[in-house]
């Protein structure tokens, strides 16, 4: 009798353990408001609050060193002063030279005077359509050719003016995986205002991250299921923009020629190993085009760092080049590039 | 030196025992017969923390954090931030939402309205 009831006391224990989630099933969970976005991180395993709060500090603190409109920023003294010893800085710019020159120019770390002309900038200046004579006089100092790289060392050749705006994010989603690492966490989906690092993995399956609509943003294209360890990076046309005269001006600039990106994509997600690379690859897949970006997506798997796209072209196409992504949306027209 | 005495079983054993059953029993129907929740709701986050649940029903509301205040109303369904005295006003213009997964930010004021639908998401994010 005696194993009967003792029987019966460890089903309900194991009945009462059930009625929770294993450990690592469990979610901690924070919203950041950081590079002029909200980023909502939820991590599985480990120390998840330490984690957590090691990961806000880190963004606060990029989000300081990085801005260009925050004075005591590297991004400002190099501005300011054409040269700075800064190790991160030269890292991503010495990463940002090399996405320029993979993609011939689409991508350029040094926009910067073209953004605040058109009142994209980090500055609070209205929009506008910039004249042509002040674009011609801000392209003349745009190229990644002004800045030169000496180990830590930085040096701008002015009044070139660099924006880091295109791969801090990216860069971010790689600090945020040294502070899952550090804290033990075992699976991570961290939403960095639209663009997804994915860390480690997860007990039930692979991860799942909608991607969203460019022409409904509240609608989605379809799920993607990945692996952890991966950034998957969005730029759209429809993320920022003004219109004037009945004109849609988007924040998207093409470095050759001072204008928004007249490319026939609305949007470009890269899935990628590396995030800076993936955040600018984003951006270069937008200003190339639907045909530049699947040349890019070719050449970068042999001669540079390898990546997968998704993307949405203007006359409703959506071109993937990897597996694992469901179509969702209605309206589109689904290929897969081989 | 005399061995532990031999623990016999009560009938006080068993009523623990009972006890322990039910409650397992009652918290494991909780888990599995609770009812799926059955309407969207907007989440009010300020300062990046759940501040209140509004369901759908028309009234007008006022939060303030930051230094800054934005009205919010909701009419037939959607939801909308009418004025703000923020600074960029990307608030206001973001206008009315109604459909789960849909949100309205004020960044100045890091206040976040998102529509929570029945269902719970299928995804673990979203990029775009």
């Amino acid at each position: 009798m005696k194993k009967y009831i003792f029987a019966l006391f460890l089903i309900a224990c194991l009945a009462l353990a059930g009625c929770g989630r294993q450990p690592d099933g469990t979610p901690h969970r924070r919203t950041v408001f950081a590079m002029d976005t909200v980023m909502n991180l939820t991590v599985y395993g480990g120390n998840g609050e330490a984690a957590l709060s090691a990961a806000e500090q880190e963004l606060y603190r990029l989000d300081a060193h990085l801005a260009r409109g925050t004075a005591g920023s590297v991004v400002y003294a190099l501005n300011h002063d054409g040269t700075v010893i800064d190790r991160e800085a030269a890292a991503l710019l010495r990463a940002s030279g090399s996405v320029a020159q993979a993609s011939d120019g689409a991508f350029d770390p040094t926009v910067a005077e073209l953004l605040d002309l058109w009142g994209f900038g980090s500055g609070a200046g209205e929009h506008r359509v910039p004249l042509p004579e002040e674009i011609a006089a801000a392209l003349a100092h745009v190229g990644e050719k002004y800045v030169h790289i000496d180990g830590e060392q930085v040096i701008l050749d002015l009044p070139a003016q660099v924006d880091l705006g295109g791969v801090a994010k990216g860069w971010a989603g790689e600090r945020m995986f040294a502070c899952m690492k550090e804290n033990g966490i075992t699976g991570a989906a961290l939403d960095l205002g639209g663009d997804v690092a994915l860390w480690g993995g997860k007990l039930d399956g692979p991860w799942r991250v909608a991607i969203k609509d460019p022409a409904d943003e509240s609608a989605y294209l379809g799920v993607l299921e990945a692996e952890g360890d991966r950034f998957i990076m969005t730029s759209g046309v429809y993320e920022r923009y003004f219109e004037e005269n009945g004109v849609r001006y988007h924040h998207i600039l093409d470095p050759k020629t001072g204008y928004p990106a007249d490319s026939d994509l609305l949007s470009a997600t890269v899935i990628c190993k590396d995030g800076i690379w993936a955040d600018a690859l984003a951006t270069a897949c937008c200003v190339l085009g639907a045909d530049g970006a699947l040349e890019l997506w070719k050449t970068a798997a042999t001669e540079w760092v390898p990546f997968d796209a998704i993307l949405v072209t203007d006359d409703g196409r959506v071109l993937y080049t990897c597996d694992g992504f469901t179509a969702q949306a209605e309206g589109y027209t689904y290929e897969r590039v081989a | 030196m005399s061995g532990s005495p031999k623990l016999v079983p009560t009938k006080y054993d068993a009523l623990v025992v009972l006890i322990v059953l039910a409650l397992a029993v009652a918290l494991g129907a909780r888990y599995w017969f609770a009812p799926a929740r059955e309407a969207a709701e907007i989440i009010v986050s300020i300062g990046g923390v759940e501040a209140e649940r509004l369901t759908f029903d028309d009234s007008e509301y006022d939060y303030t954090n930051n230094g800054y205040t934005v009205h919010v109303t909701v009419r037939a369904g959607s939801v909308r931030v009418d004025h703000a005295d923020c600074p960029t006003q990307d608030c206001v213009r973001t206008g009315a939402i109604s459909r789960p997964g849909q949100s309205i930010v004020c960044l100045p004021a890091r206040i976040i309205l998102t529509i929570e639908g029945a269902a719970a998401p299928d995804y673990d994010a979203i990029a775009g």
